[in-house]
């Protein structure tokens, strides 16, 4: 019999350490780093990444993929701006921009569990399907809104958090409970580890699949609303690359593709480390352009460096 | 098409499972058909003239989509492609309009390229990442790489000698389906009739059991990704030149169409079934359909929303037949 | 020969509890089950016994509700009932117990057993203490004392099934089907199983036990029922078949039939491996193997075998010890490596990792072999052709042609490609994981006379089997495997039933 209680070591992310690395290095190279509005600047921006990324953990531990959740985003943005365009109330807008999200992430979670298309193919087309609606219907351009009720949800403040990090915390707390104490999170992780233990316990494995992909469309669509508050307007491209992001955010987190092993809880600390370093190369002047690249290249790197620490501390066996 | 081109190398030949057979058939019937339909729209459709221009038009797509199938019958994906043909068209663009001359620029171009395609060879297959995340990543990486030679500029003014790859001519067929030709023909040849084609093939119906029986899959996934690569190169030289302008934004419609294409053409998303003769008919139904709405005058913001709708009923077209030949 | 009703327990009704009767099931290119009759009462342990392949795992699923049948009734109490899934199976108050464990990794073991069953509070929220004060009562009931808030993944494959075990006990079944549950546990897991089984005997439980293992049933069972190519052979009481007869009735042909010897004296080393550990698998292994003779390795399954084969062909990683290989020493690094020094592996999952299911029997027989036969980079198809219907002539594969896709064939024609895979290549050592799991004994005994030519022909034959008969029969030397150590080596004539019997189960070793 093998009783392997390393638990405690292994479940420190490596990312951490990474995160902390950089806390320090841009300690001495961006003097205006650590101060205070830099920080809460730091969490406003990383909100609706954190909330985007939670949906993303849950659609990858069912060893699935959300491709079109920056989209999605961007999207649900674009509906809520069409509806208070037209004359909706504020809150009911955003609410539809939301429900619109949500509709997108039945569809996906339709194709990958009904149509049996493979999931990466079925987000890929949605996000292009998507990116023609949204430029059809807003002509290329964004639409503005404008509510006081948009400065509220972006600059405001409770209980001394500013709301877009309380939102997103709030949610982060929200899905953590459904997934320790729902059957909606027990569905997640036997969807990734054996699907065919959910089936043969009773449990319908695509209405599952369904709920999971629609959840993510939610939380993709109060990310797109956040957003949308923020830049007061609704683009479609206001979410774009934010997928990468998120699937990096993920699995820096910890969260692996085998298996359904992870969590959302973990996904907040590669959530912070993108957005650290985003805000750190703003905040040190590096132009744009260069942005694109660094980016891509750290967090790739820091994906290679969380599987390599894995790797090495053995903690796959039985494979 | 027969049966053979569409399934993999030597398998079952004689398979008389007749939805099986009806799907290669499909697809040549769908492009005949679409040819019939613009004809209608337009009456220049088919003549000599329009015909080549619509050939040429497809190349580039051509050119990506069969490295693309590569990849793809490994069971992988190449999302970088975009960024690829960017960066290296806009390299070229750089070297060339600065002095150097063209077989030097385009060899750098194609270095480009190929070392893009083995990074993600290497991320994939050694650090063990799921193929949309390293070559989104490189994606990412690439156009990155891309604006930051452009600086938001776009280059102009190529010498002659590189537009000659463009628009060149050798008696009526232009220069870029002379090279597209090639490049099918070639990587057809290597699929279907060389040993690491059939490598390839081994690697995407069962990775597990080629390695089993002795292939290295390692250096087989590097080969693949470091040809999707080299041909999105290729694309983006030629685009550049047919051009004359290169900017950081060229490659980006091309990796979706890429896919579309591929999958249109009958490989599985799976791995181990398909080839490139399909994928090129894949390649000029969609250019035809562009062509086609731009004909009827749609905008060209309606371009992704056909791109994404065609990949869907294609994947769910081959997901079913596929269902019902098991 | 239909069955009394078995004696022993006092018995409220003389009428089964579940039966079956004319079932049939299909497999693409094999017949699992051919009108096959089965019935268990109240109060008995009935044993469901036959070689590797007979049906005995198949009929167990449909009892359970894993798989469908094709025709034939399944009674409850005398009514007929359809039963599509496990879950459904519960409600009957019939529960299994699978050889492929159906748990969800990550998730703790709390939550393996109760899942979709998790006890609730306030309706929708999951009672976590609830859950595992309750799995930790369950699985005491079967002496098992873990930490249930840890991830299943964390434990061997005998916890694991103590987890199935206690997933079904949850549900209170009446009916309890152990498909080959003494496979991974060792002499005392195994008492403490049989206890709890004989307190569920008493309680009026109805009990099917499936097994091929003759040691244990005797000391478990009430009636027995043996099947053999998918079809009913015999079904009696224990206590009136004695074990000899049992084996005759499993196998139906003598000993000497089933494993042919035609043995010259072996040649020089193949193969010999010193020390050798791998991560995750064995420690410390000795062995060797020489040119001409066959090497069984004998033990339980999980004992760690696969993992020092797959080892010794480039798979998994060594931790230290030496190989020498045809008199060179090698680390082995990948298969593509020990394939080109001439070693071969016929896997033990032949579907998932000895052939490319949806290709033809000639591709798979030529894909291990490409650069062999093409030196020159261009493949021909005629060639490849005329390779492989050489081999399906010389190996009686049987296939209507060499373009069939390899998922048609049966079971057996199915390895003998795997096998020719090897033949086509200069492989000098050929390594077996279970050659002949899931066959039909006609085709067992081809493959047996396979190898017993190969090794007149001088290559040599590592072998793992965890059919006892067939390492006896077949092996020129046996070494023994449990958890993970390696025995020393006997000889064919050292190499009796008990003494590897007690090895594979850990009595009488040396070191702890």
């Amino acid at each position: 019999m093998k009783h392997n209680f390393h638990l405690r070591f292994v479940d420190i992310p490596p990312v951490s350490w990474i995160v902390l690395a950089l806390f320090i290095v841009y300690g001495f190279f961006a003097p205006g780093f650590f101060s205070a509005s830099n920080l809460w600047n730091i969490g406003v921006q990383a909100a609706p990444l954190l909330v985007l990324a939670i949906g993303s953990t849950i659609v990858i531990l069912t060893e699935g993929i959300d491709l079109s959740c920056g989209i999605v985003l961007g999207f649900a943005g674009v509906g809520f701006a069409l509806l208070a365009q037209h004359g909706v109330p504020v809150w009911l807008a955003m609410l539809g921009g939301i429900v619109l999200g949500g509709i997108c992430g039945l569809i996906n979670g339709v194709m990958v569990a009904t149509l049996h298309l493979p999931p990466f193919i079925a987000t890929l087309g949605m996000a292009s399907v998507l990116t023609g609606a949204g430029l059809v219907s807003t002509a290329g351009t964004s639409i503005p809104v404008k509510d006081s009720v948009l400065d509220f949800l972006t600059n405001g403040a409770l209980l001394g958090i500013k709301m877009p990090i309380l939102i997103a915390l709030v949610i982060l707390g929200a899905v953590m409970f459904l997934m320790r104490f729902t059957a909606f999170g027990r569905n997640v992780y036997s969807l990734g580890g054996n699907p065919e233990a959910l089936r043969l316990s009773g449990a319908s494995v695509s209405a599952s699949l369904i709920v999971t992909y629609s959840v993510a469309g939610l939380l993709a669509g109060i990310a797109g609303i956040l957003v949308a508050s923020r830049t007061a307007s609704g683009h479609i491209a206001s979410g774009f690359g934010w997928d990468f992001d998120a699937i990096a955010a993920t699995i820096i987190g910890g969260t692996s593709f085998e298996e359904g092993k992870g969590g959302v809880g973990f996904t907040i600390l590669g959530v912070i480390l993108i957005a650290v370093l985003r805000n750190g190369l703003n905040v040190a002047g590096v132009p744009n352009m260069y942005q694109f690249a660094l980016m891509g290249t750290v967090v790739l790197g820091a994906i290679i460096f969380e599987i390599m620490v894995r790797r090495l501390s053995g903690a796959e066996e039985g494979r | 098409m027969s049966e053979i081109a569409e399934s993999a190398s030597i398998a079952d030949k004689k398979s008389i499972d007749f939805k099986r057979f009806i799907g290669p058939l499909l697809r040549p019937l769908g492009l005949l058909l679409l040819c019939i339909l613009l004809s209608f729209l337009s009456e220049n459709f088919f003549t000599l003239k329009n015909i080549i221009s619509v050939l040429r038009q497809s190349t580039i797509l051509v050119v990506v989509a069969v490295g693309m199938t590569v990849v793809i019958l490994t069971a992988g994906i190449d999302l970088s492609v975009g960024g690829v043909m960017a960066l290296v068209g806009c390299l070229t663009a750089q070297l060339s309009v600065n002095g150097m001359p063209l077989v030097p620029a385009i060899a750098c171009g194609l270095a480009a390229g190929l070392l893009v395609g083995l990074l993600n060879g290497v991320l994939i297959s050694v650090f063990g990442l799921p193929p949309f995340v390293a070559t989104y990543g490189m994606m990412w990486i690439a156009n990155g790489v891309a604006m930051i030679l452009m600086q938001g500029k776009i280059i102009f003014g190529l010498p002659d000698n590189f537009l000659w790859l463009g628009s060149g001519y050798v008696s009526i067929i232009p220069i870029p389906v002379i090279i597209t030709v090639v490049v099918a023909v070639v990587f057809h040849f290597y699929l279907r009739k060389t040993v690491p084609g059939q490598e390839i093939y081994a690697l995407g119906a069962n990775r597990d059991a080629a390695r089993y029986s002795g292939i290295k899959t390692t250096k087989t996934l590097l080969l693949v990704y470091g040809l999707s690569g080299l041909t999105a190169a290729i694309a983006g030289i030629m685009m550049t030149a047919r051009l004359d302008a290169a900017e950081e934004g060229m490659g980006e419609p091309f990796g979706l169409q890429a896919i579309a294409a591929v999958v249109m053409g009958g490989s599985s998303m799976m791995g181990g079934e398909g080839g490139i003769p399909g994928t090129i008919i894949g390649a000029l139904i969609l250019t035809l359909v562009v062509n086609g709405l731009n004909l009827m005058g749609v905008s060209s913001m309606v371009h992704p929303l056909v791109t994404g709708g065609v990949i869907l009923l294609a994947v769910f077209f081959d997901v079913v037949t596929r269902k019902w030949s098991d | 020969m239909r069955s009394a009703s078995p004696k022993g327990a006092s018995m409220v009704s003389q009428a089964a509890l579940l039966q079956a009767r004319g079932i049939c099931k299909e497999f693409p290119g094999v017949r699992a089950l051919e009108n096959v009759d089965f019935d268990v009462y109240p109060g008995e342990v009935h044993i469901l016994i036959g070689e590797n392949g007979a049906g005995k795992s198949t009929l167990g699923k449909i009892l359970m509700g894993a798989y469908k049948h094709d025709s034939g009734e399944i009674l409850l109490e005398g009514k007929p009932i359809k039963i599509g899934r496990p879950v459904e199976a519960l409600r009957y108050g019939i529960g299994g117990v699978h050889q492929e464990f159906m748990l969800v990794p990550w998730l703790n073991v709390a939550q393996n057993i109760f899942l979709n069953r998790e006890p609730r509070r306030w309706g929708v929220v999951i009672d976590h203490q609830k859950m595992h004060e309750e799995s930790q009562r369950l699985l005491g009931s079967l002496d098992v004392h873990i930490d249930t808030t840890q991830p299943l993944k964390h434990y061997g494959t005998a916890i694991q099934q103590m987890v199935e075990l206690s997933k079904v006990m949850a549900s209170n079944p009446r009916v309890l089907i152990l498909d080959e549950p003494t496979a991974v546990l060792t002499e005392r897991e195994v008492e403490c199983l049989f206890k709890r089984i004989r307190e569920l005997r008493e309680q009026g439980i109805a009990i099917i036990f499936i097994s091929h293992r003759l040691q244990e049933i005797r000391e478990i069972g009430d009636r027995v029922t043996v099947l053999r190519d998918g079809k009913n052979a015999a079904t009696g009481l224990m206590n009136d078949i004695s074990n000899d007869e049992l084996v005759r009735i499993m196998v139906g042909r003598s000993i000497s039939q089933m494993y042919p010897r035609n043995r010259r004296p072996p040649g020089e080393e193949a193969l010999r491996v010193k020390g050798l550990s791998v991560r995750g698998g064995p420690k410390n292994v000795d062995l060797i193997v020489r040119k001409g003779e066959i090497v069984g390795i004998s033990g339980l399954v999980g004992s760690g075998r696969t993992e020092l084969v797959t080892a010794i062909f480039g798979i998994g990683h060594i931790e230290q010890g030496e190989i020498t290989l045809f008199g060179d020493k090698v680390t082995p690094r990948s298969p593509a490596q020990m394939v080109r020094k001439g070693v071969g592996l016929i896997p033990e999952d032949r579907k998932r990792l000895g052939l490319t299911m949806k290709f033809s029997v000639a591709w798979n027989v030529v894909v291990a072999s490409l650069k062999l036969h093409f030196p020159h980079f261009v493949v021909s198809y005629s060639k490849v052709a005329r390779l492989a219907e050489k081999f399906v002539k010389e190996l009686r594969i049987a296939t209507p042609s060499v373009s069939r896709q390899v998922k048609f064939l049966s079971g057996g024609s199915q390895q003998k490609v795997v096998l020719a895979k090897w033949l086509n290549t200069d492989s000098k050592l050929l390594i077996f994981d279970e050659p002949t799991r899931g066959i039909d004994v006609g085709a067992k005994v081809e493959i047996h006379t396979l190898m017993d030519h190969l090794v007149q022909n001088d290559i040599a034959i590592l072998m793992i089997s965890s059919d006892l008969p067939e390492v006896l029969g077949m092996s020129d030397a046996v070494y023994v495997m449990y958890q993970g150590k390696l025995s020393e080596r006997f000889s064919h004539e050292e190499a009796t039933q008990d003494k590897v019997a007690s090895l594979m189960l850990g009595v009488g070793r040396n070191e702890a």
